[in-house]
């Protein structure tokens, strides 16, 4: 037990503590900010596994991105006179039956699976540069793939979410 | 170093928070949020072991890639919940039920 391990352990305890959080609370707007802690402790769990360039894009792309975007789906979604964007449990029993047996599952597997407890020493230092250089070169094919394709899906959700022209027909 | 079946095992769980969050919620936002939680256990599990494999990049690339997938989908999904918002007045899964047989 050296001090990696238990950095290890406090940011995967606060991590799973608020992923419970996010699972049972009842205000949707908590939930939100809880995805905010979950996020930051997996970038803290990516910088512990030397995969700091993952890290920073985690914080990034999720926290300044996509974060962003669900407390506007938030707050464009209820009402704001209310102030209560509440949301309750339902389908409590057959929720914890399929995750608790999908837990159980795959701890199962876990058990039975075989692979080294811990890495090899890298042979090949994984920083940021090294990482750009191997994007534009064995990763090229699938790094022009996904841009195009990050291309398509924001045009798309631009014209499904814009302003509809015509007044009568508020959804074409 | 830190042992690869630690990482797993935050996965796991990650996951089945994130299941469950999808199944027991009624909210559009929060499915959008599970959804988010499996994305990033199946991210830790590629960066785990992608620590043992020769090429020690590709886990973190695929990671890279499924980040980028989760902002595109996010993009999308609120786009989609927005435009449901729009036409049933509510985002509750229970109460859109248009194309359900009665």
């Amino acid at each position: 037990m050296n001090l990696e391990m238990i950095v290890f352990i406090l940011f995967a305890a606060l991590t799973l503590v608020a992923g419970l959080g996010v699972a049972i609370s009842r205000n949707v707007v908590y939930s939100v900010f809880l995805l905010f802690v979950i996020l930051f402790g997996m970038a803290a769990l990516y910088v512990l596994a030397g995969a700091e360039f993952l890290a920073v894009s985690q914080i990034l792309i999720y926290v300044g991105g996509i974060l962003i975007l669900l407390l506007f789906g938030v707050m464009l979604t209820h009402k704001v006179r209310e102030m209560k964007p509440r949301s309750g449990i339902v389908n409590l029993l057959p929720g914890l039956g399929v995750a608790g047996g999908l837990m159980a599952v795959l701890f199962y597997v876990l058990g039975k699976a075989n692979f080294p407890e811990t890495p090899p020493a890298p042979t090949q230092l994984v920083d940021t540069k090294a990482l750009g250089l191997e994007t534009v070169t064995h990763f090229l094919l699938p790094f022009e793939v996904i841009s195009i394709l990050l291309l398509v899906a924001l045009i798309g959700a631009a014209y499904i979410s814009r302003k509809s022209e015509s007044p009568e027909n508020p959804t074409s | 170093m830190i042992p690869t079946s630690w990482y797993i095992i935050i996965g796991i769980f990650l996951f089945c928070l994130g299941v469950f969050a999808v199944i027991t919620r009624r909210n559009t936002v929060i499915a959008l949020i599970g959804i988010e939680l499996m994305l990033n256990a199946a991210n830790l599990n590629f960066v785990a072991f992608g620590r043992m494999q020769v090429n020690p990049f590709e886990g973190q690339m695929a990671a890279l890639f499924v980040i980028v997938l989760a902002a595109a989908e996010v993009a999308v999904g609120l786009a989609i919940v927005l435009n449901v918002y729009k036409r049933y007045r509510t985002v509750n899964l229970d109460e859109i039920d248009t194309l359900s047989d009665e």
